[in-house]
């Protein structure tokens, strides 16, 4: 049985000019000990489907529903006080993007990692302090950076302490939205190692939210493309990155440029779609080269075993 | 130093110190942000400079097109000496010069249309008549690929993407037909898809147009596909220069070798194994290392040699220059 398993989750946005589709139909499971990736670019519901998980909604949700089942406990018919003290930050936490730069530059560090066991556990200060060093020491923190301001540590430094802080509690799945996007590639890699380390010494789950293919393949065990506020593909990431079934996915692979191969890059043409009026059909098919008649009216359900993808071209008996 | 004869831009040994004080009463200290950089631009050539934030690559590019006064060194544009020229006298360098900046949503004027924007360097270098400017704005339009221009022409920027604000900027830095044009990191802010389309641009504007670009970058994969030749800086120095292709294929200087391995391609492999990742960051640029500024870091340093002189950059193959005592 999969540790976290997502059905149909739906959370669309209430606008003046119409109600915005940024998670529409999203499904998928991630295993025990394992990483899914969730890939894709700017605007296709990553973070909207982070925060669907989460329950953390802004004040204009036109609709929010599907099935969300982690370890068992169905959270969707959870209530809210419930979900905050049960669940949020304790069996799923969450490094948001861009969060080292949103530390209180008032407080110390180290009482900021510490603050959620006091509220959520009801410990000790002496007690949450204890507990709040050893996952500073388990980032590969010195102890003594709890007593330090955000604005003595380094980029690298403050991106360690917003991950204690989403381990602390010891939660079973951790979502990480974009956790390197702001630091530089040497920085960028000693994260990732981190990463990989707490991965495999506490089997810890992760949902890996990035728009970086390259970067995806450091922790996924899965791979899940989105556009559009669907996923396209999904599947095991020996399968979707060296060989994508998904015409975006293949499109969105060749249009990185690679360091190690003469493979010129190729952008796709077009932007994609605005999420209040999607094209109808396949939402790709506007920007795809293979689309024909099918894709302009019917939505693509996914073909294929391991690697599932929308799209009509592998349909059987095309 | 590397070829400066016919150079469009040559900058010989630059430096660009920032004074601070750090604290009232105390003596002011120098963060040195570029320290003694040598390099020569070619007429329709892209260099790129690479490098992690804080490297004071921005810096150099400033300094490049005197938007800064360096306080060492010489900067020479087209055989000209610009090192400390007046701001005033500098307006004939303003035409020949161009910026691509980084940021398209903060970068345009949110009052004007893509018109105003577009005409503003025309009017304030008194450049032809109103129907003439309207035709330069439009071709601008048409060479960015934004069509038809009639329609584009009448936008504000909040009706655009990301990827046609940056269009426009790159229109803008067109318009005045400029030798040389800085991008400083242009595309850092778009989506991977609308990414290579907008270089893809610049690339056929340099090759149809002969301009030079000097391409400011963090990201070595995009500045191995879009650049003839290559520079990498590491903390206020240029540590390696040269042929693109030479660069990427033989890195010569421990700090290329780390930044080339740290960047991942696509490959589901990459979990089993752990990213090669130097340990500590780039130095302070108000008190660097003593000789090499990469020593601390470096897999490789020797005691006596590294941490005491400082290298110089030598020409270890044809092109090819590397600041590194080792590096053989």
């Amino acid at each position: 049985m999969p540790l976290l398993s997502v059905k149909n989750l739906v959370l669309h946005y209430r606008t003046r000019k119409g109600l915005v589709l940024a998670v529409d139909n999203v499904s998928f499971d991630v295993e025990r000990g394992q990483t899914l990736a969730l890939v894709g670019e700017s605007g296709c519901g990553k973070t909207s489907t982070a925060s669907a998980l989460l329950r953390m909604l802004p004040r204009n949700v036109g609709k929010y529903e599907g099935k969300v089942e982690l370890d068992g406990t169905e959270l969707m018919g959870l209530d809210d006080e419930k979900f905050r003290s049960d669940v949020r930050w304790r069996r799923i936490s969450i490094v948001f993007q861009g969060a080292m730069n949103a530390l209180s530059p008032m407080i110390p560090v180290g009482q900021q990692v510490a603050e959620p066991l006091m509220v959520h556990l009801e410990a000790t200060k002496e007690e949450a302090f204890a507990k709040a060093e050893e996952a500073v020491k388990n980032v590969g923190l010195p102890g003594y950076i709890m007593k330090q301001y955000a604005h003595e540590l380094s980029g690298g430094m403050k991106q360690r302490v917003v991950i204690a802080m989403a381990l602390v509690m010891k939660p079973s799945i951790v979502i990480l939205d974009e956790p390197t996007s702001a630091l530089d590639v040497m920085t960028q890699a000693n994260i990732m190692n981190l990463l990989k380390t707490l991965k495999r010494d506490e089997s810890l789950s992760y949902i890996f939210i990035t728009h970086d293919l390259g970067l995806s393949s450091e922790l996924a065990d899965a791979v899940a493309i989105m556009y559009a506020g669907r996923i396209v593909e999904i599947g095991p990431a020996e399968n979707v990155l060296p060989n994508p079934q998904h015409p975006y996915t293949q499109k969105l692979l060749g249009s990185a440029p690679k360091l190690r191969s003469d493979e010129k890059p190729d952008s796709i043409p077009g932007a994609p779609p605005d999420l209040i009026k999607p094209p109808a059909g396949c939402r790709f098919h506007p920007r795809c080269p293979y689309a024909f008649d099918k894709c302009r009216v019917e939505d693509p359900p996914y073909f294929g075993e391991r690697d599932r993808a929308a799209c009509w071209l592998l349909e059987p008996g095309r | 130093m590397p070829g400066p004869e016919g150079a469009i831009l040559v900058l010989d040994q630059v430096q660009t110190y920032f004074g601070l004080r750090q604290a009232m009463f105390k003596p002011r200290v120098f963060l040195k942000a570029v320290d003694g950089v040598s390099l020569a631009i070619q007429r329709g050539e892209t260099l790129a400079v690479v490098g992690e934030s804080g490297c004071g690559k921005t810096t150099l590019g400033r300094t490049a097109v005197r938007l800064i006064e360096p306080t060492g060194g010489r900067v020479l544009y087209d055989g000209q000496d610009i090192t400390h020229t007046r701001q005033r006298d500098l307006m004939w360098l303003r035409r020949k010069t161009q910026i691509v900046p980084q940021d398209p949503y903060a970068s345009a004027n949110p009052a004007y249309t893509v018109f105003k924007i577009l005409e503003e360097p025309l009017l304030v270098h008194r450049i032809g008549t109103p129907q003439e400017r309207e035709d330069q704005v439009h071709s601008a339009l048409e060479a960015v690929k934004m069509t038809p221009p009639e329609f584009f022409a009448q936008k504000f920027p909040h009706m655009l993407s990301g990827g046609q604000r940056q269009r426009v900027a790159v229109a803008r830095s067109l318009i005045l037909e400029p030798e040389l044009i800085i991008a400083d990191e242009p595309v850092s802010m778009l989506d991977a898809s609308v990414r290579i389309s907008i270089l893809e641009l610049m690339r056929q504007i340099q090759e149809e147009r002969r301009v030079a670009f000097l391409y400011i970058t963090h990201d070595l994969a995009t500045a191995k596909h879009f650049s003839d030749r290559i520079g990498i800086m590491y903390a206020g120095k240029l540590v390696e220069l040269g042929p693109v292709k030479a660069v990427l294929k033989e890195p010569l200087h421990p700090y290329t070798q780390a930044l080339m391995a740290a960047i991942p391609d696509p490959d589901p492999q990459n979990r089993f194994r752990d990213l090669p990742a130097l340990p500590g960051e780039p130095p302070r640029l108000i008190d660097p290392p003593t000789g090499c500024r990469f020593h601390p870091r470096c897999p490789i340093a020797q005691e006596g040699l590294c941490d005491v002189e400082e290298p110089a950059l030598r020409e270890l193959r044809p092109e090819h220059w590397v600041a590194c005592h080792l590096a053989t």
